[in-house]
């Protein structure tokens, strides 16, 4: 087990370090040169150009300015923001909360409203809230985020006036006009994420139903709820937490969709911000935190399925 | 003189001699219809059908010019002039959106073709050479699967700017690796079985040996994620469009439609209706039919490859 982790997190680090480098490379090569555009198209004379240059270190070899990028990241200096000119780590360590809010409100609603919906379709097979829920999960699967939330601006700008806050409020300052800030972003990730864990829980606990520790459950005299929402639910969370770790990617993209249509001042609007004005150091460090963030969640969800299906663990 | 029946054992024979195409095409045409019979397949086709008539027929039947601006005519709701309604500039709804049509369905079949044809490329090339190169190509399969999709394709789209060619490389980029590892799998089972070797062994060169017997024995797996991945392709590119990062204006696009929607959408609020209807209805086709087909030619393959 620790022989794993090790070797988990060794791959982990690797893998972030070739993403950042490959990053870097890519952010020096991009068309329309970054001194240029500081140095503002009448200013760009040769000489300014240069001393532009200078000052950004683009004048020294790309393996030495990488290096030293590397040297401050590991200490924790991403450096200064080529745009608004302030520090991005503070930057960063203020968007990234509001982000990692939005995420965990919005799985957390997802998962609330996906479980129960799908062990009662499973429970139920073939009734007509069965059809009903396996009709409208197909409908909300396949509704992109940015379409959710555009339905959600719009049942906010009208019949939710009351409830919504249209700016965000830190939790710290107000938590009841927090939620109420993101309530509607949280609900058009929640919407077609919901959809998707009803799906698998549908499927996996129809499968934990037919397995023969469900009649040895039965036959021990285990109440008939309890072998449902405990035997048999319990079986069948494995696949579904898998299915949570594999929706981080779309988690990532909702919300980046969802803060730019909410205008919460979260990583993803932040990203997107950067890479229209060109912002390479900003780019880097957002980008390598949500990375971070996917492989840590991933692995989060590789030790979390041994300890949710016992059957699991003789494998890992 | 030939009997009928002698005819017809000549022609099979035929076809057993030329690498059996006719008993392949029998095959193709079983599955095909077989996705027509499933459920969903059925009913993607259903869904499909109203977007490609409209992407068909619309220019045939509406006049209106998608990027001709009419300040007199703005913000007006759909009515039998204009039919989706118009919008803050007076342009014709049902004209931009029928104009948009055609990008959505190439873009992420363009996509697909690309992260196919480059990932089974790399697969087989690890699967089958094994070694140091398959332990290099597939770790930076790692790297670009910790990234998350959308976040890449909006990295290499800010970066070399919007554009069809762009999307589509952004969106082949993305899919490369699920490509890659189901390719390098499917060839690492192929490359032990009997044939492969007595191809080898009888002294075929590699490259032929791989396009004529390894890779139609991993083309299944990789035609089922072709399909599943048309869905997500068109999500992406959507979202794309709609972060601003698509084509330029005044060009229609279905995603910047909806997001300038959001401007109006207590004033106009058909503006958003027309283009969310058709990227959700083709999404929904698009996963329905990748449904089926993944039911009908191999249940295993989205197992084998994860999703992104």
């Amino acid at each position: 087990m620790i022989l794993f982790v090790a070797r988990r997190f060794a791959e982990a680090v690797a893998v972030l370090f070739v993403l950042t480098f490959l990053i870097y490379v890519i952010g020096t090569i991009v068309p329309g040169d970054i001194a240029q555009q500081m140095a503002g198209i009448e200013g760009a004379t040769p000489e300014r150009m240069a001393e532009m240059r200078a000052r950004l270190g683009l004048d020294r070899p790309l393996m030495v300015r990488y290096g030293e990028w590397l040297g401050n990241a590991v200490r924790g200096d991403f450096g200064h923001s080529l745009f608004t000119e302030r520090d991005i780590a503070a930057d960063v360590r203020q968007q990234f909360p509001v982000s990692l809010e939005v995420a965990f409100v919005s799985v957390l609603l997802a998962v609330i409203i996906g479980i129960p919906l799908g062990v009662y379709a499973a429970v139920h097979t073939g009734t007509f809230v069965d059809r009903v829920l396996r009709g409208i999960s197909l409908v909300f699967f396949s509704i992109p985020t940015f379409v959710s939330g555009v339905l959600f601006v719009w049942l906010g700008s009208i019949t939710l006036k009351s409830f919504y806050t249209s700016f965000y409020v830190p939790f710290t300052e107000d938590p009841i006009a927090n939620l109420r800030s993101i309530m509607l972003p949280c609900l058009a990730i929640a919407l077609p994420t919901s959809a998707s864990i009803i799906q698998m829980t549908r499927t996996t606990m129809i499968a934990s139903l037919q397995e023969p520790f469900i009649d040895t459950a039965r036959v021990k005299g285990a109440r008939e709820s309890r072998v449902r929402y405990v035997h048999a639910l319990r079986a069948s969370l494995g696949p579904v937490v898998t299915l949570i770790g594999l929706l981080f990617g779309a988690l990532v993209g909702g919300l980046i969709i969802v803060e730019q249509i909410f205008n919460l001042p979260g990583l993803g609007r932040g990203v997107l911000l950067a890479i229209a004005e060109r912002d390479f150091p900003y780019v880097i460090t957002a980008t390598l935190v949500i990375a971070s963030v996917y492989i840590v969640v991933n692995f989060i969800v590789d030790l979390l399925y041994p300890i949710l299906d016992p059957r699991q663990r003789e494998q890992t | 003189m030939t009997t009928p029946a002698a005819d017809r054992t000549a022609k099979v024979s035929a076809s057993v001699d030329r690498g059996v195409p006719g008993i392949r095409n029998a095959r193709l045409w079983h599955q095909l219809r077989a996705v027509v019979r499933h459920p969903s397949g059925r009913f993607g086709l259903l869904l499909i059908a109203p977007v490609l008539i409209l992407a068909i027929a619309g220019p045939l039947v509406i006049h209106w010019d998608p990027i001709q601006i009419n300040p007199s005519d703005s913000l007006q709701g759909p009515s039998a002039r204009h039919w989706f309604g118009t919008d803050q500039l007076g342009r014709d709804l049902a004209a931009r959106v029928v104009s948009a049509i055609p990008v959505v369905i190439w873009v992420p079949l363009g996509a697909v073709l690309l992260a196919v044809t480059a990932g089974s490329a790399i697969g087989i090339l690890a699967g089958y050479r094994r070694g140091w190169l398959e332990r290099v190509l597939m770790a930076g399969t790692d790297v670009l699967l910790a990234m998350p999709g959308l976040l890449t394709a909006i990295l290499i789209v800010g970066v070399f700017g919007g554009g069809s060619r762009n999307m589509i490389l952004a969106i082949g980029v993305i899919y490369l690796p699920r490509f890659t590892r189901i390719a390098r799998g499917s060839t690492l089972e192929v490359r032990g079985l009997p044939y492969v070797d007595a191809a080898r062994l009888s002294g075929t060169k590699p490259l032929a040996l791989v396009i004529r017997h390894i890779l139609p024995g991993i083309s299944s797996p990789l035609f089922v994620m072709c399909v599943l991945s048309l869905s997500t392709g068109l999500l992406v590119q959507t979202a794309l469009s709609f972060l601003g990062f698509g084509f330029e204006p005044p060009t229609a696009d279905l995603g910047r439609m909806l997001a300038n929607s959001v401007d109006f959408l207590t004033l106009a609020p058909w503006m958003a209706i027309s283009p969310a209807l058709v990227i959700t209805l083709l999404i929904l086709a698009f996963n329905n039919l990748g449904d089926a087909v993944r039911d009908v030619i191999d249940p295993e393959v989205a197992r084998a490859a994860g999703a992104v």
